[in-house]
């Protein structure tokens, strides 16, 4: 099986189906069977990443990217296949889908592309540049409708998360049973990892959680993307540490 | 709605930018066409709250609210 990073962008238009629906459902579909995804050893977390936001950039309302890694044996022609006939059967009519397919095992210039998508968090990119680029370390870069503006976050989307510092996990985790949302409940450490498929529990500082530390959880029990690794954000108070809130949540 | 946006090319702009979160709650909290983003766009704890609405398209300090226009 081969390693893949997929990307997508500007797919959504308000009251549609976001873009990270729809990217959960090509990884979905890119995962020929349960044995598959058994057998492969990447967690298929889909992550957002946030864009520029800038008044040149015509973005529906908040201009964030979405990228998954697939393991897969499929080819790269029936991968893109897969990804070109889903994106043209569920992106809203008014969007500009981009996607961007890079082969992980291929030898591309990482410091360039990850370079890409740190500047598109800051400065407002072109297509003509994300195409070049793209062409330069040959990763697939295409349009799907619209404007094609969607190939700039597609492109910026893999370097993000290459960067392995970027992006919130899409979606929500299901700990235990909760009579309601507000309640909380103390796991520890080990216990959230082996609930959740994370891979580590990492502090607003960066200090990476010990197994046996106790953690109080509640509300929306959410991941990021930092120090390449699928993470739980957790935050100190009174000397108990608490899951991190979606204020906390935002700048990642 | 005066009390919370401004009138900026026909839309209503926010006045107290990004992180002002009691003034996007209670603004939602009096608006008829509050209407809940993808939860992965949330930026605010409480889910009425015009940062979390499908209808708010932000800027660089703040955002516009696509859904009320204001009259000209």
């Amino acid at each position: 099986m081969k390693a893949w990073l997929i990307c997508i962008d500007d797919t959504d238009d308000i009251g549609t189906k976001g873009t990270g629906e729809i990217a959960e459902e090509i990884a979905e579909k890119l995962t020929l069977s349960q044995a598959e995804l058994l057998d492969s050893n990447c967690p298929r977390f889909v992550t957002r990443h946030q864009l520029f936001v800038h008044p040149d950039i015509p973005y529906t309302s908040h201009n964030s990217a979405m990228c998954f890694k697939v393991e897969t044996a499929l080819s790269f022609d029936e991968i893109k296949a897969i990804c070109v006939a889903h994106l043209k059967q569920e992106s809203a009519a008014a969007s500009d889908p981009g996607l961007a397919i890079l082969d992980l095992d291929s030898d591309y210039d990482i410091k360039r592309l990850i370079a890409f998508g740190q500047q598109a968090k800051v400065e407002v990119k072109t297509k003509s540049q994300a195409y070049v680029l793209a062409k330069e370390l040959a990763i697939d870069l295409s349009e799907h409708g619209g404007t094609g503006q969607g190939v700039i976050g597609a492109l910026a989307g893999l370097g993000l998360r290459l960067s392995g510092q970027d992006g919130r996990v899409k979606g929500q985790f299901k700990l235990v049973k909760r009579q309601s949302e507000s309640d909380e409940v103390q796991l520890s450490v080990a216990q959230v990892l082996a609930l959740t498929g994370l891979q580590a529990v990492i502090s607003l500082d960066g200090e990476i959680l010990a197994d046996e530390q106790l953690l109080n959880l509640s509300g929306k029990i959410k991941a990021v993307y930092i120090q390449h690794q699928f993470a739980l954000l957790v935050s100190q108070e009174d000397g108990r540490w608490l899951n991190a809130t979606k204020q906390q949540l935002k700048p990642y | 709605m005066q009390q919370w946006f401004t009138q900026v090319d026909g839309l209503w702009q926010f006045k107290f930018g990004v992180e002002d979160h009691p003034f996007a709650r209670e603004a939602a909290a009096s608006c008829q066409v509050f209407l809940s983003d993808d939860e992965d766009e949330h930026t605010d704890n409480v889910l009425r709250s015009c940062y979390n609405c499908m209808y708010r398209r932000w800027q660089p300090s703040s955002f516009q609210c696509y859904k009320s226009r204001a009259k000209p």
